[in-house]
């Protein structure tokens, strides 16, 4: 069986069960329906990991990732979201936007 | 040399005389008849973008544009030999929309789904169940009413009047060129937002076109990135007009140093607030016209209803649909290079995530505009000298209108 993350990162193999998500709208979703304080639990996870992480993602094409390795990628895309919020908007979600649950995700990455 | 950050508190007006310095009436925006005169002489008469050539890669491959303010539907296919063909989508028979999903692949034929009549993808019609029970049936005469249709670097425009004899080419202009050789078809990584909006098409789009609000609206996500010391009010590098259509040149503030994340992402890719990204690409020569070192992106205005954000190494579009006076759907989308790395996956990922943020700031207002000029209070909007993309857009209108009616 393959490992769920790559050895020297299995210490966040339990955020990716919640975070490891193949979609920007699922994870765009996931940002908008988790609480705040658990938003900087898992930036507060993945922070100190993350040089270390993209300096071994940049070593890995995207054609061909191993299960593993883009259960790696998909954390820290989710961290690209959370981080919006955690740094910039320092909630959840800013009230006063639009109302991101009335786009459609028409073409998505 | 037309430069940066001018400090002459009326500089565009002094370029552009013509297009005045009053205050603007709110009918553009509220009244049902200005809108119906848009309809008319406006989006039936000029080109509209509809698409990328890439969506229909393969002969057969079609997409079906709603154009709802002209009350049309139009598909458009890939034909064998590579050429782009649009047609109302509209069965000759009686009447049936032809083609009902969005996009799809047709082989060599369209076939309704109403009675099976069979249209090949240059409109001819080419087969019709139990034709010798038809009175003179003449098939020839009975093919799918064509739109005319052209490409511009990749996009496909259509233009809805069968009567018109402008080129697209003559209808881009200038501003056509500034942007040719632009890498469009590498940035081929896709994002494509689209929302239906309370309220006018022209609320949506005239936030698109000023850097006035990014200070204030944007304090979240933009925060210094575009204002700073020397440039508090993010005045932009350039504006032009170009005939119906315009550009802005927007600045950076060279002080912004991004931080955390976002830091991160421009370590191993490239992040959406830098100044202008890594420069992986050729540029055209256009792009950054006063060539100022803090430069971000430009956006240009293709008249009516769409516009291209060029950044370095990715770039963005908005599409204002016109569905009534008070609905409009909008587009958006976000183009990014293939990525070669998973790194660098994550370096755009960010990039879009902060852009979604963004756009979804610039959303907030919309529906509140809309609301607020409703109740009556305002009879005009006041635009600053450096709004004047903004005013540019109404008086294009306004002067199109008038043309229009005038020949009527």
């Amino acid at each position: 069986m393959s490992q769920v993350l790559p050895p020297a990162f299995m210490m966040l193999a339990d955020l990716v069960p919640d975070w490891a998500i193949d979609s920007e709208s699922g994870r765009m979703r996931r940002r908008f329906e988790t609480p705040f304080p658990v938003l900087n639990e898992f930036y507060a996870r993945m922070m100190p990991q993350i040089e270390p992480a993209l300096s071994y993602l940049a070593t890995k094409p995207m054609i061909g990732l191993s299960d593993a390795d883009r259960n790696l990628l998909l954390l820290t895309l989710s961290l690209a979201e959370v981080s919006i919020a955690v740094e910039k908007v320092k909630s959840t979600r800013n009230a006063d936007t639009y109302d991101v649950a009335r786009l459609e995700f028409v073409h998505e990455q | 040399m037309a430069t940066s950050l001018s400090s002459a508190p009326h500089r565009w007006r002094a370029l552009y005389p013509d297009l005045g310095t009053g205050p603007l009436p709110v009918e553009t925006v509220l009244s049902p008849d200005v809108f119906e005169q848009q309809r008319r002489h406006v989006f039936e008469k000029v080109w509209l973008q509809v698409g990328r050539v890439e969506s229909i890669a393969q002969p057969g491959d079609y997409f079906v544009a709603e154009i709802q303010i002209a009350k049309t539907s139009v598909i458009i296919v890939r034909q064998p030999g590579g050429t782009i063909g649009a047609f109302h989508n509209v069965c000759m028979h009686r009447g049936n929309k032809l083609a009902w999903q969005a996009k799809g692949k047709c082989g060599k034929f369209l076939t309704c789904n109403f009675h099976g009549w069979v249209f090949d993808t240059k409109g001819q019609l080419a087969s019709v169940p139990d034709a010798e029970n038809f009175y003179d049936l003449d098939k020839s005469a009975l093919s799918l009413r064509p739109v005319r249709v052209d490409v511009w670097e990749g996009f496909i425009f259509i233009n809805l009047d069968a009567q018109g004899t402008e080129t697209l080419s003559e209808f881009l202009g200038e501003l056509g060129q500034r942007l040719t050789g632009y890498p469009f078809a590498k940035l081929s990584t896709r994002t494509l937002w689209r929302t239906q909006v309370r309220s006018n098409w022209r609320l949506i789009a005239d936030a698109q076109v000023e850097t006035y609000h990014v200070p204030y609206l944007h304090h979240n996500t933009e925060q210094g990135v575009f204002s700073g010391p020397a440039n508090p009010h993010a005045h932009v590098h350039h504006f032009e007009a170009f005939g119906p259509h315009h550009m802005i040149s927007i600045p950076f503030n060279p002080l912004a140093v991004p931080k955390g994340v976002e830091a991160l992402a421009f370590q191993f890719g490239s992040s959406l607030v830098q100044a202008g990204g890594r420069g992986e690409f050729e540029m055209p020569e256009g792009l950054n016209p006063s060539k100022a070192s803090n430069w971000q992106f430009d956006i240009y205005h293709f008249f009516p209803n769409f516009n291209i954000l060029a950044f370095r190494d990715l770039y963005a579009t908005h599409q204002f649909w016109p569905l009534s006076v008070d609905q409009s759907v909008w587009e958006v989308s976000l183009n990014q290079p293939v990525a070669a790395t998973a790194a660098e996956r994550f370096a755009q990922e960010q990039a879009k995530c902060l852009f979604r943020e963004a756009v979804s700031e610039d959303g907030s207002t919309h529906e509140r505009t809309q609301e607020a000029l409703e109740s009556g209070v305002l009879k005009q909007i006041h635009l600053k000298d450096e709004e004047i993309a903004v005013r540019h857009g109404y008086v294009t209108l306004d002067r199109m209108i008038a043309a229009g009616e005038a020949a009527a």
